[in-house]
């Protein structure tokens, strides 16, 4: 397995069998969390694209986080990317166009747990090879906390983030 | 909603829904004394989000709180009830849009997702009552939440 390939199944859940096939290559999916910036997400943790789910705002709850989203019987936890990213919040919320839900577990062995990202657009699958490698943006101090790897993709530095780090563990 | 999913509680008692608009609260019914209803509307009170009723001695002093349970600036349409909330030597008085008290209830409590929780915020949990979420809390968490944004 690549270096790549080794970041995009760095989470422990179990991957789809036609991923791990993919030995030069593996899928992502391509969010764009704001205009022109986009992030990546192994494919085995994207789980469900939901359009203008309705949010229930928490009290107290940090700046990044829309609040409370319903799916299949449970509350997940909407975090706006672009707002934890550069470190403050909108400065007029808007109800999220779609929404991602990604899974993650706490620790391995553990059972899957969902989050959700808010998505300007609909997502993308893409496959990554090793050869796109690159460094990480500059634009933003937790890209090294929240990333597993990065690489180029039509222009762009594109950070594969880790479900992990985003939902289980409070930003540094 | 699911009832496996980790850290839920189970949770058995008298607890009080306060409703200020959106926003729906839980608490112990022990920590929020009688409501009592109030007509028309308050005027200024000593401090910003601050408002009182009567005058004088008898004067009522009421904060109504936002769906972001910060207190409003101006007095809103629809809060006719009003409860005092205690937390030690420290009482106040909230207007809410409706109370209701849950009797011997049986509730699910859930944990906020760690994405969520912040030391020190008001809410650290919710139940789903009658498909509305409630945000556990207590008096003294919201006493500290109005007086926090007050300043």
């Amino acid at each position: 397995m690549s270096a790549m390939d080794a970041a995009l199944m760095h989470e422990t859940m179990d991957a789809p069998g036609a991923a791990m096939a993919a030995e030069l290559r593996a899928p992502a999916r391509l969010l764009e969390y704001k205009w022109g910036s986009f992030v990546a997400f192994p494919a085995h943790t994207t789980v469900a694209l939901i359009d203008s789910p309705t949010v229930v705002e928490v009290p107290g709850s940090p700046y990044y986080c829309h609040g409370l989203i319903g799916w299949q019987g449970r509350w997940l936890p909407l975090l706006d990317l672009n707002a934890l990213l550069r470190a403050y919040p909108e400065p007029e919320a808007r109800a999220p166009g779609h929404v991602l839900v990604l899974a993650y577990q706490e620790a391995p062995g553990r059972p899957l747990e969902y989050g959700a990202v808010c998505a300007r657009m609909l997502v993308r699958m893409i496959e990554v090879a090793d050869s796109q490698r690159c460094e990480l943006p500059r634009d933003s101090d937790l890209w090294p906390w929240v990333s597993l790897s990065c690489f180029e993709h039509e222009g762009h530095a594109v950070p594969v983030l880790d479900t992990r780090c985003l939902f289980a563990q409070p930003p540094p | 909603m699911n009832t496996n999913e980790p850290g839920t509680t189970a949770l058995r008692g008298n607890f009080v829904l306060l409703r200020a608009d959106t926003l729906r609260l839980l608490l112990p019914q022990r920590e929020v004394g009688a409501a009592e209803y109030v007509e028309g509307a308050p005027g200024p009170g000593s401090a910003g989000g601050v408002f009182e009723f009567g005058a004088g001695d008898e004067a009522l002093a009421v904060v109504a709180l936002s769906g972001h349970m910060e207190p409003l600036a101006a007095w809103p349409q629809g809060r006719f009830v009003v409860t005092r909330l205690a937390a030690g030597d420290v009482e106040l008085s909230f207007a809410w849009n409706e109370t209701r008290v849950l009797i011997d209830a049986q509730l699910e409590r859930r944990p906020l997702p760690a994405a969520m929780r912040v030391a020190g915020a008001p809410i650290d949990g919710y139940v789903e009552h009658e498909g509305e979420l409630l945000f556990c809390t207590t008096a003294r968490h919201v006493i500290e939440a109005a007086c926090a944004a007050a300043g």
